[in-house]
């Protein structure tokens, strides 16, 4: 049944954890939408027929009755409360990361997709990941707005300049799937294309080679020293002129207009590109910005590194 | 007293240029729209035929880009939102409501020609090298093109004044107006529609207007507000776009609403059933409209708790267009139905209405619009819902009135012959782009990958189609200006005001000053206790 409508309604292969109960959903949906169709089409039909005009036909003073109407709409708007319930209990699974996932930072720009796993590797176009595990993404863009999509896993989301987005996965078997870019973005949009390749993971653990989450964090030490980052940030939690790294990553801060904020991906980064705007409580607006200084992979890298130096979890 | 119809009297090109009649107003503006939709037919088509294989068959990627933008500028600003608001609207508002005038004719005569100048200005922009930022302007991309936005985006300001002095000009008339007797509880539903399309003109345009001369300064000037290489934020771009541009939506839809109405209420020749559920549906979805604009930007990165809202929000919303279709039907039950080629666009509206409204509470549920969002399956349903809903209903406007606008009939068969190739077009062009968006084709795709091609012929054999039928349609409708016979003042015996001056009006519209017993949906109906012939 659920491959007869998969092909009906031309729906990609179901590739992703979350693919079967999405598509569950639409079939659920649009059949509705068929029924509500034929219901009301199958009315006017009757009508037509029943009260077309003949001679000496009087039109009828007829109201809907009052119970009717509440009822067809309140009967309409439980239907739609069931679908809104299961579609954001369905919507908050795909935001929330599982524990333990492997984290892969996409930068996308125009008109391409390049993406830096934990052991510092890089690859353009092509994202390799393990059957099985679940897969972070962690993605900002470089130029303008793009958006990240790949159909056979049911999953999309808008890659953002100046923002740190981020969204997970668990390919459910092996394959090649597209990567599309769903957000316009210039000339190339149509062809900012790349694909998935989900393999066994122990295909995978060969692929990336054993040393893993060392590696980006220790380029990432390298490129804050490079950088000169490490003069006014410490890494062993003592305050410098800029707060320490140590233990910073998903800390809760307190800025100097008395916000709190939590030191996510999002929050570091901004704080490399605009670091004035949510200064931390304490610390002098000295640091200067680093937007086109340091580069998206490079960034990754820096990040990795942080919350190497542990945090909150 | 004279006369002679409003076409007549007075005289002369300029006591047409400078008229402060509504009825010559509303013609003015009926042209005009006419061209543009004409125009952004032509970019549609050529889109179309452009995708019928991929690796940009007949335009480059650029020129597409440009093409798409060209099209949604011209049909969302320049054709869907004046279409029935300010050329049907003017000419039949005053009319329902036994009027002269509208409150302000003058504001009224300054809303068109400040809508011609932004007109032009839009026009100007697409000659001069052309926008290629898509309707929505999303920045940084339309900060950063080197294309006219800022030329675009001050264009689509000015006709953005003019849809507020109109929105203005309707309310006021709509409160001040009235002939003495006639009650808020007896209007005609078309004249509450459009008094709800107009709280919408008034509260959202303001701040489209905003929006846009922020990224026009943006683009200009580098003010980088949306910039985040200035510290800008482009999401915040986004939110104040679809504030305007949702219930933008509801600008469009809802005078569409108000004449299928009409048209019903009409063709069965009984009153709408439960005329109050259709009011408080009206102003339901004017102002329930404005809480919803966040289900466009569940994939950029909002927060879940955000989702959830705005997701609820657009289920409550869709109730009341449920509601609409649910009393549609029924005032058909008991009617003395006559098939005229009004209602059988209504039809197709009707059958738009229903697949478009329940793919949008599909997008709307949360999990599910992320596969779609973006994809051609949103195109398919805005398409069917915004799109084929105002086409459908403005065309049922177009036969349902002409009568009244020119005194003539034209020819049935014709009409129901262009009514069928318009209805089956659209319907061929856009069903296989709901298929096309599950099968995950992005929009805006100059070209595509190759699994994708047969539906996209499928599509461009529609377009063609419809565009025969749009062709038809205004051949015989020509035709009949001259050549068709005397309607009479009510060809379709109905009951609504309107229908009780001469078509085509005279200048003050009525002959003498109407003193109404009778609402406008008093037919001759027996009571529920009387046995008629069955």
């Amino acid at each position: 049944m659920n491959e007869l409508l998969r092909h009906a309604l031309y729906l990609p292969p179901q590739a992703s954890s979350v693919s079967r109960g999405i598509d569950a959903l639409h079939y659920t949906v649009i059949g509705a939408a068929f029924a509500v169709a034929f219901l009301a089409f199958l009315l006017i039909g009757i009508f037509l027929v029943r009260f077309r005009e003949r001679p000496g036909q009087q039109p009828r003073a007829w109201q809907i009755p009052r119970w009717l109407e509440i009822g067809l709409a309140s009967g309409t708007l439980a239907v739609f409360l069931v679908w809104w319930i299961v579609g954001f209990a369905q919507y908050r699974e795909l935001r929330d990361v599982p524990d333990g996932a492997i984290r892969v930072h996409v930068v996308a720009k125009q008109w391409m997709w390049q993406f830096v796993y934990p052991n510092g590797a890089n690859s353009e176009t092509e994202l390799r990941v393990p059957v099985g595990e679940p897969v972070e993404l962690v993605l900002t863009s470089r130029d303008v707005i793009h958006s990240f999509y790949v159909p056979a896993f049911r999953l999309k989301q808008d890659v953002v300049p100046g923002r740190v987005t981020s969204m997970w996965f668990t390919a459910s078997m092996p394959g090649e799937y597209p990567i599309l870019c769903a957000e316009y973005c210039g000339a190339g949009h149509s062809r900012m294309r790349g694909r998935v390749i989900a393999v066994p993971p122990a295909e995978y653990a060969r692929w990336i080679g054993s040393d893993t989450a060392p590696g980006l964090a220790r380029a990432g030490e390298v490129l804050a020293a490079r950088h000169g980052c490490l003069r006014c940030h410490t890494t062993d939690g003592t305050p410098h002129l800029g707060p320490t790294w140590r233990g910073l990553y998903r800390k809760q801060v307190v800025l100097a207009n008395g916000q709190r904020v939590i030191a996510d991906d999002a929050y570091l980064t901004e704080s490399m590109m605009d670091p004035a705007i949510k200064l931390v409580a304490g610390y002098q607006p000295t640091m200067p910005s680093y937007l086109g200084v340091v580069s998206g992979p490079e960034i990754a890298a820096i990040l990795e590194y942080i919350r190497s130096l542990g945090g909150a979890p | 007293m004279s006369t002679a119809s409003f076409w007549r009297e007075p005289r002369g090109l300029r006591s047409w240029l400078l008229t402060r009649d509504h009825k010559r107003i509303g013609v003015m503006f009926l042209g005009a729209v006419l061209v543009f939709l004409a125009l952004g037919g032509v970019f549609a088509l050529v889109l179309r035929l452009s995708l019928v294989q991929p690796g940009n068959a007949l335009v480059d990627a650029h020129t597409y880009d440009k093409l798409f933008t060209h099209h949604g500028i011209v049909m969302v600003w320049l054709f869907m939102i004046p279409s029935i608001p300010s050329a049907l609207g003017n000419f039949l508002v005053p009319l329902m409501i036994g009027a002269r005038d509208v409150a302000f004719p003058r504001l009224n005569l300054a809303s068109f020609w400040i809508f011609v100048a932004g007109a032009i200005v839009v026009l100007a922009a697409l000659v001069a090298g052309g926008v290629d930022t898509g309707w929505t302007f999303y920045a940084p991309y339309s900060t950063t093109t080197p294309t006219a936005t800022t030329l675009a985006a001050i264009g689509v300001f000015v006709t953005g004044v003019s849809s507020i002095l109109t929105g203005l000009n309707f309310i006021a008339t709509v409160h001040t107006m009235r002939i003495k007797g006639l009650g808020w509880r007896d209007m005609p539903l078309f004249v509450w529609s459009i008094y709800g399309t107009s709280i919408i003109l008034v509260l959202a345009t303001p701040v489209l207007g905003m929006a846009l001369l922020l990224v026009a300064t943006d683009h200009a000037y580098g003010l980088g507000l949306f910039d985040p290489a200035t510290g800008g934020d482009p999401v915040l771009f986004e939110h104040l776009f679809w504030f305007y541009s949702h219930p933008a939506v509801y600008i469009m839809i809802l005078p569409a609403m108000g004449v299928v109405s009409e048209v019903v209420s009409t063709f069965s020749h009984r009153r709408p059933a439960w005329y109050g559920a259709i009011v408080l549906a009206t102003i339901g979805i004017a102002l329930v409209g404005f809480l919803t604009w966040g289900h466009h930007m569940f994939v950029a990165g909002m927060s879940t708790f955000d989702v959830g809202m705005f997701g609820l929000l657009s289920m409550l919303v869709a109730i009341f267009s449920a509601i609409k279709v649910f009393t549609w039907t029924a005032t058909m039950y008991g009617g003395s139905i006559t098939i005229g080629t009004p209602i059988l666009y209504v039809f197709t509206f009707i059958f738009l209405f229903v697949f478009g409204g329940m793919s949008g509470v599909a997008v709307a549920t949360s999990s599910l619009d992320v596969h779609w969002h973006d994809t051609y399956f949103i195109v398919a349903h805005f398409h069917f819902i915004m799109v084929g809903g105002t086409l459908t209903a403005f065309l049922a406007a177009l036969h349902y009135w002409f009568p009244k606008l020119t005194g003539k009939l034209y020819s049935e068969t014709w009409a129901k012959l262009g009514c069928a190739a318009v209805s089956l077009g659209f319907i061929l062009t856009f069903t296989p782009q709901f298929l096309l968006g599950n099968a995950g084709m992005p929009r805006r795709y100059a070209t595509y990958p190759e699994p994708y091609q047969p539906l996209n012929v499928v599509s461009t054999a529609g377009a063609c189609l419809l565009a025969a039928g749009m062709l038809l349609t205004l051949g015989y409708l020509i035709v009949a200006i001259f050549r068709g016979r005397p309607a009479g003042p009510n060809p379709w015996r109905s009951k609504s005001f309107e229908w009780r001056s001469p078509s085509p009006p005279p200048h003050q519209n009525f002959e003498e000053v109407p003193a109404w017993t009778d609402g406008p949906y008093d037919y001759d109906e027996r009571g529920p206790d009387e046995r008629g012939p069955a």
